[in-house]
């Protein structure tokens, strides 16, 4: 082939449609990050200092108030904490006190059914073990006396119980000395 | 009034990169060239983008080695894409799609044409390698054959008979299918 044969040129239109032709073309847009990330790992390129932090700069004012609702949002919430706190501690306080009065009471109930259970069984053993008979009476009277106490303890003007010891007080200083140290001489068991 | 800045060279933005790897200046000049790059190699392979775009991540990171080689005789853009070239050219040459140019006409034939006509950059990507590279670097870039014997390490008479052996072959497979057969170029 000589060079006047390779010497042909583009026609009008080829001209035109080689000119039609895009120069640029964009590529995938990770393909920069790629090509970063990969110099990077070769040393190549440092990252801009501040690159990937972005720094806020705030007025002194807007500080000085950011800084004293910060404050206020803090004390408020401490003084709503301890309120909340405080009376959630009383209400525990008033329940257990509750509770406590209600469980008494069902002791009292309880004990005082096995009071009467026990005097009860102790009527029908009496005529096989007089001793026993007479022990166990004197520790009723003695419980007995004991209870009205408590009771006049929480009510003072309970007539009931303050006519029960009225009752023993009489009955013991009628006793003569000999019956008071036979008395003393009592084993009471307490349970 | 409007004070118009200069832009900052190539050249400076280089010279940021090479001195104190600055990521600011690379990335001004991967936004100034890619876009040119990415075409031409584009074009080069045949159209695979996926391809493309390694060879352009390919290119930056030889660019970036040989910077300091660079003696700013020629155009960035112009020396980017002659390493770009190359590495699309290995790629090439890897899937056995390059043949070493010489003065002899490539072994080709035009694509079965079933009556329609193909468009300019269909009947580019159809060309062999060789004839595609050339076409592209002169009809399309607008570099003359001198050029186009640097960047591909072939004499211009050599870029000569390759651009009109592609010059034919593109005609070829541009013209409406009067009866032709496959036929060898």
């Amino acid at each position: 082939m000589s060079p006047h044969e390779m010497d042909d040129e583009l026609t009008h239109d080829e001209r035109t449609m080689f000119a039609a032709l895009s120069r640029e073309r964009e590529p995938g847009r990770l393909l920069e990050e790629r090509t970063v990330r990969a110099l990077r790992e070769r040393g190549v390129l440092h990252a801009p200092a501040g690159a990937g932090r972005r720094v806020l700069r705030f007025p002194a004012a807007w500080i000085s108030g950011a800084v004293a609702a910060g404050i206020a949002l803090f004390l408020g919430g401490l003084a709503t904490g301890q309120y909340l706190g405080a009376r959630h501690a009383s209400e525990m306080v008033s329940a257990v006190q509750r509770q406590d009065a209600q469980t008494a009471a069902l002791l009292v109930q309880q004990t005082g059914t096995a009071y009467v259970q026990a005097l009860s069984r102790l009527s029908q053993v009496s005529d096989t073990t007089r001793g026993t008979n007479r022990q166990g009476g004197e520790v009723a009277q003695q419980m007995l006396r004991q209870a009205a106490s408590e009771v006049v303890r929480i009510n003072p003007n309970d007539p009931v119980a303050s006519g029960i010891l009225a009752v023993f007080d009489r009955a013991g200083a009628a006793r003569t000395p000999a019956q008071r140290d036979s008395a003393g001489r009592q084993s009471v068991v307490w349970f | 009034m409007r004070i118009e800045t200069a832009p900052v060279t190539d050249q400076a933005l280089a010279e940021a990169l090479q001195q104190r790897g600055d990521e600011r200046a690379f990335r001004d000049l991967y936004a100034r060239h890619t876009p040119r790059l990415f075409q031409v190699v584009l074009r080069v392979l045949g159209g695979s983008e996926h391809d493309a775009e390694d060879v352009v991540q390919e290119t930056w990171i030889r660019a970036t080695e040989k910077l300091d080689g660079f003696r700013w005789e020629a155009a960035f853009g112009t020396w980017l894409t002659g390493i770009g070239l190359n590495v699309a050219r290995q790629l090439l040459r890897k899937r056995g799609r390059w043949v070493e140019m010489d003065d002899a006409p490539e072994p080709w034939r035009p694509p079965p044409n079933d009556g329609d006509r193909i468009d300019l950059e269909r009947a580019i990507a159809l060309l062999p390698a060789g004839y595609r590279t050339v076409l592209v670097l002169h009809d399309v870039e607008g570099y003359r054959h001198e050029e186009i014997g640097e960047m591909l390490g072939i004499a211009p008479g050599t870029s000569k008979s390759q651009l009109f052996n592609a010059r034919r072959s593109l005609r070829l497979a541009l013209e409406p299918a009067k009866g032709r057969t496959h036929e060898p170029a």
